[in-house]
């Protein structure tokens, strides 16, 4: 496991079971800023769920995840909410977009909830689509655009607060490979610009080929890979 | 932390608005808008009954002749109200006198009508004006010289008049008034009543509140994954619940919104309204709640919205994963659901008991009893789904799919389970009350002419024979006559043939008198001054008496038998004379009736014996009935607008059994069993309650024995499970089209 540069988000021993199953066993890993760590393995293998334990939408039954030395475990839901609009974006795999709004105000949506004003979150939002190339599509609603359109639009909700990690969940699980390419390269490129970490499940490895870093979940552990870029 | 409270809940009623692409939640917020309007337009209408009916007591007072002492400046009039009917309609007047240039005021006149002069309300002038009503002209022969404004009538379209007349003074019931406007005396609804209002307001307001319960419920899965959408990008729980709340708030101020505009059109419809009760109509401007009650009316439906949404998210935890419901799925507790029906039950039983329907225990067991079937009800579908074994595919689809969640399909058919109990209920009363009516054959028409004098009385009795098909028709003329000292007794003047067939008086000639030596009461003494009390006691001084001539004693058998008999001859002297000239019409149809009002006119009445009716029972019965079919069909609809979201949130599951060879046809008898086994739950418990509540009403309020009206029990619960079928039927091409393979694509 490397250790060197400014690590954000520290998980070590993490254990996590849905009843009688155990969904991780002892997983630990180490994502510094600006990296692109890829979770790698079987379905099954408990990717999924370490994602979620990082990005604290999950609480482990053992072990510790620290952000930036806080324990996540130890924060209340108002707390770890706030990190999910300010130090978190996220990305998975239908999206998630909200169909009653549009694109512009799906990107839009982490800003209004983190207080700031429509004004202000509609002119970054819309700033952010264009960016990405997506401007055309800013008043259309999720299911007026394509999938592709639609991961585009959540990379940029994921990025529009400024997030110190993005959290992809087999980002191109639902696409065909060129629209998968676009959108991993998008995500890449945008956080890598932004300084921000991506973690990203997948189990296809020219997904993975996005990533600084692949990490092997298998049987709930997990294990780097050395791979060179 | 207001703003951003504000925020949150602007971002929830953005959600709601959703907009094209999301008919869903246009569905949804449609649906919570137009339940909470209707419930608000309901409440709205039924706290202005009071003031409605209070109204037009005061417009009825304002015009009311009093017989009060002489006011300075002003001349009194002699006044004589006269209620007399064209085809069924009553028609109300005043015949009038001025005897100076400056009479009272009465409300809406701007001129007394002088004699052979006539103002007439607006419905009653078209009326004289129209084809139809030929047949009234002869009795409005004056000219009219007015008409009577909003002011002066209970109704826009009541008839009514005022006519001058010369002889009103001598008219019996004439009264001198200075001042038009008396007390005004406001009626209570009658216990019966009051009950009809409560059966029919909670048949029609609680399938209202089920419905706003159940929209805010509506496509809770799409609802579920937006907030848990939400929670991801960072929503805490407490945004979440605002923004929820949001959603509900959005759709509970539009349905306030379109509740006031409802509310707004029924006081513009409602003079509209003709009923036998209220034929003279009603006044949109007198249709004001009572806003005491009124106020809470407006904010009952939307919180209980609010609350709906709030209450629908406390099982569950929204997360930024999805949703997780808290604890274990448990079956439905009985004890509670019951907990309404059986305190109704007490409340009614002992309430009955102490004093009848305006009992307030009573009004409470009767709203508690119909606001327990829609709780009792989902206990009762989910226990019979889970008996329900298998069977047929499609069959097998429906039981299992009910064992799954039964709740929906309960709420839904929940609305028409209470339309259904309380119609039952209404129906029975109202059918028990009209069938002690008289049947239209044994209905009598009396009419009565007041005759000032023998000769007069023969005009009018020539006049009364020469109309056809009454030639032969009996009538009889007579009076009360009164000492000085008040004795009273019945006087008959008839020709002696007719004392001949009458009394058997054999050797009868005109001019003698006659008195009964069977009857015991007081006959005056020949030489006695009497008057005739059809007379006005205030004009006796001006007129002579009759000197009462020389009595032969006969006897005279039979219980109406008059005490005096009085041949023509012995008047003759007399003047002053009130004789009372009647006769019983034979049933000749309506236009006969109207032609003896005609030669009748003024001087008399035309009254059907036995057609008393409880007009008010009648009214809110018939405005009832006609709530319960708008709320069955609204029931029909959102049944269907429901049945619709089902498919779409299920359209996945669908279409994955389609893909694995289930045809559409077991799919859409799947789709009719999973409504029908509700129904039917619902009609066996309906029923029931429906009857229960009929025979404690009839039992212990109205006083008479039930008898259940199965031909009307079955048209009723027909009528609910073919709009649950037809429900059914309509949204088979949705089935169809969910069905497609399409809706498998998740790209």
């Amino acid at each position: 496991m490397s250790t060197e540069g400014n690590v954000l988000l520290e998980a070590d021993g993490v254990r996590k079971a849905y009843g009688p199953t155990d969904a991780l066993t002892s997983a630990s890993l180490r994502v510094r800023a600006g990296e692109v760590v890829a979770l790698m393995g079987p379905s099954g293998a408990g990717k999924s769920t370490l994602l979620h334990c990082l990005a604290g939408i999950v609480r482990p039954d053992d072990g510790t995840i620290r952000y930036r030395g806080a324990d996540l475990a130890l924060l209340t839901d108002r707390a770890r909410s706030a990190l999910r609009r300010t130090d978190f974006g996220f990305v998975f795999q239908f999206g998630r977009l909200v169909p009653e709004l549009t694109c512009l105000e799906n990107v839009a949506l982490p800003l209004r909830l983190n207080g700031e004003r429509g004004r202000v979150a509609a002119r970054r939002s819309r700033e952010m689509l264009a960016e990405l190339g997506l401007a055309d599509v800013a008043g259309k609603r999720p299911g007026e655009v394509s999938g592709g359109q639609g991961q585009r639009v959540a990379v940029a909700r994921a990025l529009v607060t400024g997030p110190r990690v993005v959290f992809a969940d087999e980002p191109t699980g639902a696409l065909d490979s060129l629209n998968g390419e676009q959108v991993m390269q998008l995500l890449t490129t945008a956080a890598r610009e932004r300084d921000a970490a991506v973690v990203l499940v997948t189990h296809e490895p020219r997904v993975a080929a996005y990533s600084d870093r692949e990490v092997v979940v298998r049987d709930g552990r997990t294990r780097e890979l050395e791979v060179t870029r | 932390m207001i703003r951003r409270w504000a925020a949150d809940l602007a971002l929830g009623m953005r959600l709601a608005l959703g907009g094209g692409g999301a008919r869903t939640a246009l569905v949804r917020l449609t649906l919570t808008a137009v339940g909470v309007g209707l419930g608000v337009a309901v409440l709205l209408t039924a706290t202005s009954v009071p003031h409605l009916l209070a109204a037009r007591d005061d417009r009825a007072s304002a015009r009311f002749p009093a017989a009060a002492a002489a006011v300075d400046g002003v001349d009194p009039v002699f006044v004589a109200r006269r209620n007399d009917e064209f085809r069924g309609r009553g028609l109300q007047g005043y015949l009038v006198q001025p005897t100076g240039p400056r009479p009272p005021a009465v409300p809406g006149v701007d001129r007394l009508p002088g004699p052979g002069e006539a103002v007439l309300s607006p419905a009653l002038a078209d009326l004289l004006r129209s084809p139809e009503g030929e047949l009234l002209r002869p009795r409005f022969s004056e000219r009219v010289v007015g008409t009577v404004g909003d002011t002066g009538l209970t109704g826009p379209n009541e008839f009514l008049f005022y006519v001058g007349s010369t002889t009103v003074a001598q008219q019996p019931d004439a009264v001198s008034v200075s001042r038009f406007g008396g007390e005004s005396s406001h009626r209570p609804l009658s216990a019966l009543e009051l009950l009809l209002v409560v059966v029919g307001a909670t048949t029609c307001l609680v399938p209202v509140f089920v419905f706003v319960v159940t929209s805010t419920r509506l496509a809770a899965a799409a609802r579920d994954r937006r907030l848990a959408a939400l929670r991801l990008v960072g929503a805490d729980r407490g945004q979440v619940h605002r923004i929820a709340a949001g959603e509900a708030l959005l759709g509970s101020f539009a349905g306030l919104l379109a509740g006031l505009a409802l509310f707004q059109l029924i006081r513009v419809l409602v003079p509209a309204i003709t009923v036998d009760a209220f034929r003279g109509g009603l006044f949109g401007t007198d249709v004001v709640p009572d806003w005491r009650l009124g106020v809470p009316a407006l904010l009952a439906l939307p919180v209980l919205a609010c609350a709906a949404a709030m209450v629908a998210l406390r099982p569950i935890v929204i997360e930024p994963l999805g949703v997780e419901r808290r604890g274990t799925r448990t079956r439905r507790k009985l004890a509670w659901r019951l907990f309404p029906a059986v305190t109704g039950g007490v409340l009614l039983l002992t309430g009955l008991g102490g004093g009848g329907a305006d009992n307030p225990s009573v009004v409470v067991g009767v709203v508690l009893v119909l606001a327990a079937v829609p709780l009792v009800l989902p206990w009762v579908v989910e226990r019979v789904a889970g008996l329900l074994g298998g069977g047929s595919p499609a069959w097998l689809l429906a039981v299992r799919r009910l064992q799954l969640d039964s709740a929906t399909a309960a709420r839904l058919v929940s609305g028409v389970a209470v339309v259904l109990a309380g119609s039952i209920a209404l129906q029975g009363v109202y059918a028990r009350t009209e069938s002690e009516r008289p049947a239209p054959r044994d209905i009598r028409v009396l009419a009565s002419y007041y005759a000032t004098s023998v000769a007069d009385g023969e005009a009018f009795t020539a006049a009364f024979h020469a109309l056809p098909g009454l030639g032969a028709v009996p009538v009889r003329t007579g009076a009360m006559i009164e000492t000085a000292t008040g004795e009273r007794t019945s006087v008959v003047v008839e020709s002696c043939p007719r004392l001949r067939d009458l009394a058997g008086i054999a050797n009868c000639r005109d001019g003698d008198v006659y008195a009964a030596t069977t009857r015991s009461s007081f006959v005056p003494e020949p030489g006695d001054h009497v008057w005739f009390s059809e007379v006005r006691r205030a004009h006796r001084a001006g007129f002579p008496q009759w000197t009462v001539p020389a009595v032969h004693r006969v006897p005279v058998h039979g219980e109406d038998a008059p005490e005096l008999l009085v041949t023509p001859g012995a008047l003759a002297t007399a003047s002053g004379v009130g004789l009372t000239v009647s006769a019983t019409l034979p049933d000749a149809g309506p236009d006969l009736v109207e032609r003896v009002r005609n030669v009748v006119g003024w001087n008399g009445s035309v009254d059907s014996l036995g057609t008393g009716r409880d007009g008010t029972s009648a009214l809110i019965t018939r405005v009832l009935q006609v709530g319960s079919v708008l709320v069955l069909l609204f029931v029909a609809g959102s049944l269907l607008v429901a049945a619709w979201e089902q498919l779409r949130e299920r359209r996945r599951s669908l279409a994955a059994l389609a893909a694995n060879g289930v045809g559409r046809g077991v799919l859409a008898r799947s789709l009719v069993w999973q409504l029908a086994i509700p129904v039917a739950v619902a009609v066996v418990v309906a029923v029931p309650a429906g009857l229960a509540l009929d025979w404690l009403v009839l039992e212990f309020v109205v006083h008479r024995p039930m008898t259940a009206d199965v031909p009307v029990i079955a048209l009723l619960t027909a009528t609910a499970i073919a709009a649950v079928l037809f429900v059914t039927a309509l949204t088979l091409p949705a089935l169809w089209r969910t069905t497609n393979l399409e809706n498998l694509r998740e790209e």
